[in-house]
């Protein structure tokens, strides 16, 4: 069932069971996100998409609240660029600044909300995460849980069991492409692949043995996963398209020639 | 509007004019490795080429491998689609796919694939600028 809100004075028509953002997206209303991602669900942890909500009922009162956890519904009034919507974003971005001054991403948005530098101490011996979840969620959702948060409070961090390279990676890559900022580091050349400490092999073209783009892990894991035959996940792309080609090519022959399949068979 | 690219390597001259236009419509260089349709040379002397273009399978493999579902069949449009927001570029599908029709552009870090000319003119490029019947459509 679809409704209608009123986004920024405009009257706009969202769907039952969605968030706010996804009506905003779709209507083209940017709101600023770090920790968003179509893969998994909204999580809430990075608060740069907070919007002022209030209904007509409500008695004046607004709320400020995160846009991708914050349910669409009838008669809504949202106003996304309110002053005191701006100046929370202001100030988690002055935050995030203090966390993490090196990252290019965080510096990007912060000059877009004009925060040149950050008014707390920044921390010393900084990273680029910043705690938005997102490789755990993608990995739990995509691949097999191998990381997790781990310790409370300052001393929280993305990290693998004990520390050491995880046993569960299947070395996919998922964690280190969805990173908003680029924190986490692998390598990938040539055989090798390594992430998170841990080092992979990439799977060989049963044909050429020119190396796949999956890890032997990788393709174990969605073999069994996604209940795939083996022979799919065992051959390169063009070693693949070659033989299709040639079988397609046969039929044409077949076909030039005036024939069908059974009668070349029994030649 | 369900739209149906043919192909019938029969008649293919193997000219990679369907490349060309395929590299041209979706991307700016024109550069025949970007292209969707890669055109294969089974034998030069007796002319037999066999041009190889996604066919939007009804129970694909790569729709099957993808472990975000990112990769849908849309039955309406006879259409498999790619949606490269929610892709994670874990490359399972360029595998997966026994047709080898599935691309991945380091360039532009997305998979792509034959989309048979959505948002790009609506009508497959490719099948406009064939010389001979090889590719055609029906609809």
């Amino acid at each position: 069932m679809s409704f209608f809100m009123t986004i920024d004075g405009k009257r706009v028509k969202a769907e039952d069971g969605e968030m706010v953002l996804d009506t905003t997206r779709r209507e083209g209303i940017e709101i600023p996100t770090l920790c968003v991602h179509p893969a998994v669900e909204a999580f809430g942890a990075c608060r740069l998409c907070v919007v002022e909500v209030t209904k007509e009922s409500w008695g004046g009162w607004k709320g400020l609240m995160t846009a991708c956890l914050y349910p669409a519904a009838p008669d809504l009034i949202i106003e996304t660029q309110s002053e005191r919507v701006m100046e929370v974003r202001r100030t988690v971005l002055d935050l995030l600044l203090a966390r993490c001054p090196e990252s290019d991403v965080i510096q990007n948005m912060a000059a877009e909300h004009d925060v040149r530098q950050t008014s707390f101490t920044p921390r010393e011996d900084p990273d680029k995460c910043i705690l938005c979840g997102l490789c755990v969620r993608i990995c739990a959702k995509a691949a097999t849980s191998a990381i997790s948060t781990v310790n409370r409070g300052h001393e929280r961090c993305v990290g693998t069991p004990w520390g050491g390279p995880p046993p569960d990676c299947i070395g996919c890559l998922a964690c280190a492409h969805i990173c908003p900022t680029g924190h986490i580091e692998y390598t990938d050349a040539g055989l090798s692949r390594s992430i998170w400490g841990r080092e992979f092999t990439l799977k060989r073209c049963g044909d050429c043995g020119a190396p796949l783009p999956v890890t032997e892990e990788l393709a174990a894991f969605l073999v069994k996963d996604r209940e795939l035959d083996e022979k799919y996940l065992a051959r390169c792309e063009p070693c693949q398209r070659k033989e299709m080609a040639g079988a397609f090519g046969r039929m044409a022959r077949w076909e030039k020639l005036g024939l069908n399949q059974e009668e070349e068979v029994s030649k | 509007m369900n739209l149906r690219l043919v192909i019938q390597p029969q008649s293919c001259i193997g000219c990679r004019a369907c490349e060309m236009a395929c590299a041209f419509t979706h991307g700016t260089d024109g550069k025949p490795a970007a292209s969707r349709c890669q055109t294969e040379t089974l034998s030069a002397k007796d002319e037999e080429y066999v041009p190889m273009i996604c066919l939007q399978c009804d129970h694909a493999a790569c729709v099957q491998v993808c472990p975000v579902d990112a990769i849908t069949h849309d039955a309406e449009r006879g259409l498999v689609v790619v949606d490269n927001e929610r892709c994670i570029r874990c490359m399972a599908c360029t595998v997966a796919c026994p047709f080898g029709n599935m691309h991945y552009d380091p360039v532009q870090q997305l998979i792509h694939k034959c989309d048979l000319c959505r948002g790009c003119g609506d009508y497959p490029r490719c099948a406009l600028f064939c010389p001979t019947d090889c590719l055609t459509v029906e609809q």
